[in-house]
């Protein structure tokens, strides 16, 4: 943008002055500069009547006209904007007060035309509320013949089609408009109107893309003042944000727009001035311009801002507001009944006007009915009364009207509903809800009468709505309340002059009044709870106001405790924040102090933020000389019992207390909790069942973290005691050999030994002299070395390849790492039998109005991807969770593969003075043990390094491609990555944690429920079925001992995982029945087979799973994956849980119903 | 200058560490997991910058330990408390997430750079978008702590 330019000769006054001179003037402009930019620049500077006079002149200087003038009427879609100067030479900005002036002329000069569309534009609004989508449509074709396109017709277009079920959507239409136009400005602004108009997209997406979209350095490179346009028009949270010189640069660029958007700008300009600006701060030569803009064009939102500038009422040509006094004053006299009827039926008849939606409602409110019209105008008075009544579904009612509000932005019913749901909402923007109201007001009402700057002009807007307007009774009540007179019941039922008196006392300051008078409001209306609601709430405004600080908790409670919410007014956040600033400790030490903090924070609609509250609850403590609640219960006389009560109950919960530094670990925070609802239940037993509920939530939580803990601790296990029976007396008898021919005792060493063993058992040693002179000793160490490697290893009770497959590659892993992505939606099951994978229909509903190729594109690319992190998953089970050898596993990151330098080094440790067998086994187990720490390192750093790079390598390479092919999934893909990621880098966490040494069980005795507790949570959560809920039962409780967990708890998730493998669909039929029978415990799960399982089949195979489980069938198979979950039950009970004695039945009945009994007995195992 | 590096992922961290290192000279670097021990490092340690993530979970995650609730907006929140408590320290945000929070706690990442710099002017140094595949943070970050007083290395070793 450059500074204003100064022509080298100005034209005389003279010519200005004289319209027969308008030629001559213009000519001496344009003598004086080639740059017609220059010339505009001069001409907005320029009067009213000059620019008429110019304008008339303007057919004789076709270049300056196309320039001053632009396109108003682009013939078709290719054209809109095609003139566009975007970036190309000087473009020189006046001031906002030059701009709004130049913008009023040029639209003065198209008078007939802005006026045709305005019309047209309300016929539309009102067919698209009325649902007439045909009749929308032709009005839409109507103005197209007559105006040609504009971005308002875009976005008019695509309202439409949003709302029609048939094609063309709106996602289609807008790709099919924006392939069509001619510059990125025209493109931008059609998919982000579609993207505003899809029912699908939230508004705070559409604000992320918005924003995102308008930040791009490329539009703003490619046309200047583009991106700021862009925002004006469909940004709705920042109006306040718009500064006077972009406004300016925005009027400037009007040239760039079709009239109809022209007309747009111009309007939305002006409210945005006055909705930031009042009193003082308006300017000078603002009122003038609006009065003749109004005068000009036939459009509310310009009569409602002269009306707020100068207190001046219109009239309307239609009956509408004829019908709208008559609803309000039906009202305002108490004839609930003949208001509603008249509202309704105005609804029908004007949809588009949202005054009837609101009187209606409140008509309703009274009455205690439920609304009756058709659909939209229903689904809308649904979701005010929703609002007003605060239910509970009055937040998601509310985020639908804020939806609809942003949909039809610029609308007249769009603008009221968002200045309906501003008054409702703490305000960021520091737009008054009233000014904002008063600005979309569709006829004068005396609620207009507020927005006023000043008592008399607000009387004298009352007067003149008592006479012409047609409201003689609610005039007459706003002008007495706006004047500080208590109104009379002569003058209106006495609920209603109460009313209007509280809320003048409380406007004029006399808040103890005003009190008085609600509290008797209140009383009048008695039961009708909605009704007496604001009631209530102007009185806590008031209590407050006052420093009744205790009443007015004491209100609060009153309403909490009745099950209701209460709503704070946008009045209360300041003195909420003086308090904060300057309360003192006469105030802090209320207990009233932290709960009226709370009450705002969570009326505010910022209920999850609590940081206030908790700053409110240690000026609250500190004021006691306390760190933690429960450290007040020794002075719990001082403070009030119920308000007591209620800080204890709702104010010190966790999310709160969370914030101080005061607690080291959430099992700190959990037993101050628990202390607390101790305290609680001591002082209101009646509430007793509540706190024991959720006392034992916390503990069921503490428990089942003990649990997950022990299952989570390092997996990591090798029976080293029974490797050491394994090895038998062949291998004793060499050990010995060996020791007695180590270096040093000069005993055979070029003899090999061999074993032979006689008849009755004897051993015979054999010594062999090689011929050959080499270190025997050293050979025997390693073949001995490498008997025990491989015991540690491959024995299929004690080893580490049956502790990998039971506790890892056994569905453990693929549980852990493949959560993440599903949660995250991004991958889906594959079907066992065809390999394929569900369609992810998440991705395919959000891209439901996407082409078919696109969606086919889509399907296969997630497809993809769920393979491919499936087949890294793979990989980490099947390859690098493995022993390795070069034959099978040549990827597994367990290597015990060791040097003969380095079995020397270990030989050399085992080599003691010490004779005895034991300690050198245990030194071979050492390094063992040593060598698995290493390989267990080598694999976390695989899952931090290798693993989490593939992951993520995966996820961008997905993100990439969902943006490439449907650009409208960016922001969510965007999210669900980035929310995948963090979930991973946690799950990948816990994983590594896996990967150490199962050391000595943290675990303190336990009890039955612990485990079936646990059991049940990691089967919901690794097989993804959070609706798991078998009945299950506990009979005769006992303690066991903290090691025993870890095995059991695999034993019994094997038989409750198998529950899920085979029933399926029917997997609730489950009983899950876990009872001590003297010194037996006894497991029984049962549940139905799938429908299409063979009776003959399970029959035959219940005896063979019953000898796996005994070992009776080849033992190895519990180092394999599949089809080995009972040779897995096996070993548990066997080496594990050391049982020798133990039964597993497997039977099926009749019914086709699964049973399978596991009984252990319990010598050995309880606490 | 004392950096403290508050982040819970551990792949984030360790390239947050590496650039730092790589980068700068004369830093001293501390890294916590969480809101609870990135506060009360801020108390103890007194670091001159901090190296926020937004989203963290409220305690440390030991082992199979949780780590308590998970605290979406963290990482302002321990600028809150920095703030309520008056501790000096200045702080950058490097999140990988655009939109934050769920329902009326939803934030887009350009609402919640306006609330910082709002809430906490001369505090809130800025934020960084960071995506692990991509490299235009490291620069951003460069620009940001060199503002806030780093050093960096005259000839820092390429990047790989």
């Amino acid at each position: 943008m450059s500074k204003r330019p100064k022509p080298s000769s100005q034209p005389s006054r003279e010519a200005k002055k004289n319209s027969l001179d308008a030629k001559r003037y213009l000519t001496q402009l344009l003598a004086s500069t080639s740059d017609h930019e220059q010339v505009l620049h001069s001409l907005k500077q320029e009067s009213w009547d000059v620019h008429r006079q110019v304008f008339d002149a303007l057919a004789a200087y076709p270049h300056l006209r196309r320039r001053i003038l632009g396109e108003p009427f682009p013939s078709d879609f290719e054209s809109l904007s095609a003139h566009t100067l975007g970036g190309a030479g000087n473009r020189y900005v006046a001031g906002l007060k030059e701009e709004l002036h130049w913008s009023l002329s040029v639209l003065r000069f198209h008078k007939e035309q802005v006026n045709a569309f305005l019309t047209r534009k309300r016929l539309f609004e009102r067919a698209l509320l009325a649902r007439d989508l045909h009749r929308a449509q032709s009005d839409l074709g109507e103005h197209f013949s007559q105006q040609g396109a504009s971005l308002w017709l875009i976005d008019a277009s695509l309202q439409v089609a949003s709302r029609t079920p048939a094609e063309p959507t709106n996602g289609l239409l807008a790709e099919h408009l924006a392939a069509k136009a001619c510059t990125g400005m025209v493109q931008a602004f059609t998919l982000l109107l579609s993207l505003r108009a899809e029912r699908l997209v939230s508004l705070t997406v559409f604000d992320s893309e918005l924003r995102r979209l308008t930040e791009l350095e490329r539009l703003e490179t490619e046309a200047p003042g583009t991106a700021f346009h862009v925002l004006f028009r469909l940004n709705r949270s920042s109006l306040t944000s718009f500064p006077d010189d972009m406004l300016s640069v925005n009027l400037d660029h009007d040239y760039d727009y079709a009239l109809a958007d022209r007309v747009q700008t111009f309007i939305k300009t002006i409210q945005v001035v006055l909705a930031r600006n009042s009193g003082e701060r308006i300017p000078f030569w603002l009122p003038p311009l609006v009065s003749r803009a109004s005068m000009l064009f036939e459009d509310e939102r310009l009569h409602a801002a002269h009306l707020l500038l100068s207190g001046a009422v219109w009239t309307r040509e239609d009956d509408l507001m004829s019908r709208l006094a008559g609803v309000i004053e039906r009202y305002t006299a108490g004839d609930y009944s003949e208001a509603a009827a008249l509202a309704r039926r105005s609804i029908l008849a004007d949809p588009d006007c949202f005054e009837f939606y609101e009187l209606y409602c409140a008509c309703l409110l009274r009455l205690r009915i439920l609304p009756d019209l058709p659909d939209a105008a229903q689904a809308i008075c649904e979701r005010l009364l929703s609002v007003e009544i605060r239910d509970r579904g009055a937040s998601d009612a509310l985020g639908k009207l804020a939806k609809s509000a942003v949909e039809l932005d610029a609308t007249r019913f769009g603008g009221r509903l968002e200045a309906w749901i501003r008054a409702r909402l703490p305000d960021s923007t520091g737009i008054d809800p009233i000014r904002w109201e008063a600005l979309h007001a569709t006829v004068p009402t005396p609620r207009s009468a507020l927005a006023l700057p000043s008592t008399s002009a607000a009387a004298k807007l009352l007067r003149e709505l008592q006479t012409v307007g047609g409201m003689p009774i609610t005039a007459e009540l706003f002008r007495k309340a706006i004047s500080g007179v208590r109104v009379s019941s002569a003058v209106a039922p006495e609920d209603r002059a109460l009313k209007y008196s509280a809320w003048s006392a409380e406007r004029r300051g006399d808040y103890k009044q005003a009190a008085e008078d609600y509290t008797h409001l209140i009383n009048i209306l008695g039961e009708n709870i909605e009704a007496a609601r604001f009631a209530r709430e102007a009185l806590y405004r008031c209590l407050v106001r006052i420093g009744e600080l205790p009443a007015a908790v004491d209100l609060v409670i009153t309403e909490l405790l009745s099950g209701e919410t209460i709503y704070f007014p946008a009045q209360i956040p300041p003195m909420v924040h003086r308090l904060q600033k300057s309360g003192g400790t006469a105030v802090w030490k209320l207990a009233a102090w932290p709960i009226l903090v709370y009450e705002h924070t969570r009326a505010s609609g910022v209920s999850g933020d609590n940081h206030e509250v908790y700053a409110a609850l240690v000026l609250f403590l500190s004021a006691h000389g306390a760190e933690r609640p429960s450290e007040l219960r020794t002075s719990e006389s001082v403070f009030p019992p119920r308000q007591l009560l209620y800080l204890l109950r709702f104010v010190c919960v966790p999310d709160v207390l969370d914030w101080s530094l005061e607690f080291t670990s959430p099992e700190d925070l959990d037993h101050e909790r628990i202390a607390i609802l101790d305290w609680l239940e001591s002082i209101d037993p009646e509430s007793g069942p509540v706190y024991e509920e959720e006392r034992a939530q916390i503990t069921r939580r503490i428990v089942l973290q003990k649990g997950l803990s022990e299952i989570n601790r390092g997996k990591i296990y090798v029976d080293t005691a029974g490797i050491k029976k394994e090895l038998g007396k062949q291998f004793i008898e060499r050990l010995l050999w060996y020791m007695r021919s180590r270096p040093g005792t000069g005993a055979f060493p070029d003899m090999v030994p061999s074993v032979q063993v006689a008849p009755g058992g004897r051993v015979i040693l054999h010594l062999t002299r090689s011929g050959i002179v080499r270190d025997d000793g050293f050979l025997l160490f390693r073949e001995l070395h490498h008997e025990v490697r491989n015991r540690f290893l491959w024995s299929d009770h004690c080893g580490l390849d049956s502790c990998l497959s039971v506790e890892l590659r056994h569905g453990n892993v693929s549980g852990q790492l493949r959560p993440p992505f599903e949660r995250a939606k991004l991958i889906t099951q594959r079907d066992a039998t065809e390999g394929r994978y569900a369609p992810n229909q998440f991705w395919l509903d959000l891209a439901t109005k996407a082409p078919d190729h696109i969606l086919g594109q889509l399907d296969w690319t997630f497809a993809s991807f769920a393979g491919r992190i499936d087949a890294l998953i793979e990989d980490v089970k099947d390859c690098w969770i493995r022993i390795r050898s070069t034959d099978h596993h040549p990827d597994g990151l367990f290597d015990y593969e060791f040097t003969d330098e380095e079995l020397r080094e270990v030989r050399s440790r085992a080599d003691t003075d010490d004779d005895s067998p034991a300690v050198f086994i245990t030194a071979i187990f050492d390094s063992l043990w040593q060598r698995t720490r290493k390989n267990l390192e080598a694999v976390k750093a695989a899952i931090r390094t290798r693993l989490t790079t593939e992951f993520y390598a995966a996820l961008t390479t997905l993100e990439s491609d969902v943006q490439t092919i449907y650009p409208r999934l960016a922001p969510p893909i965007r999210q669900h990555v980035a929310n995948c990621r963090t979930d991973l880098d946690e799950e990948l966490r816990v994983l590594e944690g896996w990967f150490a040494v199962d050391e000595v069980s943290a675990l303190s005795d336990y009890d039955l429920e612990l485990l079936l507790e646990t059991v049940l949570y990691r089967v919901r959560r690794l097989q993804g079925i959070e609706d798991f809920s078998p009945r299950t039962q506990i009979l005769g409780n006992i303690s066991l001992q903290g090691r025993t967990f870890r095995a059991l708890y695999n034993v019994l998730y094997l038989v409750v995982e198998n529950v899920i493998a085979h029933a399926r669909e029917r997997r609730n039929t489950a009983d899950i029945l876990i009872e001590v029978q003297g010194d037996t415990l006894r497991i029984h799960v049962g549940n139905d087979t799938k429908d299409e399982a063979c009776l003959e089949e399970l029959e035959r195979t219940a005896p063979e799973l019953e000898a796996k489980a005994q070992g009776g069938i080849g033992t190895s198979v519990v180092r394999q994956e599949g089809k080995s979950g009972y040779s897995k039950l096996g070993k548990l009970l066997r080496s594990d849980l050391q049982r020798a004695e133990y039964t597993v039945t497997v039977a099926v009945t009749e019914g086709k119903r699964f049973e399978v009994s596991v009984s252990i007995p319990l010598t050995g195992l309880c606490a | 200058m004392k950096i403290l590096v508050v982040e819970d992922s551990e792949k984030k961290s360790e390239q947050l560490l590496a650039f730092l290192t790589r980068e700068f000279s004369n830093l001293v670097v501390a890294k916590r997991k969480s809101y609870n021990s990135g506060l009360a490092a801020v108390q103890n340690l007194s670091p001159d910058v901090i190296l926020l993530d937004m989203s963290m979970p409220t305690f440390d995650r030991s082992g199979p330990q949780t780590g308590g609730r998970t605290r979406y907006f963290a990482g302002r929140d321990v600028l809150r408390e920095i703030k309520r408590r008056k501790l000096p320290a200045r702080a950058i945000i490097v999140t990988q997430f655009d939109t934050f929070g769920e329902g009326t706690q939803h934030r887009t990442l350009h609402e919640l750079r306006a609330e910082l710099e709002r809430e906490f002017p001369g505090r809130y140094l800025g934020t960084v978008y960071y995506h692990p595949s991509r490299f235009d943070w490291k620069m951003k970050l460069k620009e940001l702590l060199e503002r806030a007083g780093a050093n960096p290395k005259t000839d820092p070793q390429t990047d790989s």
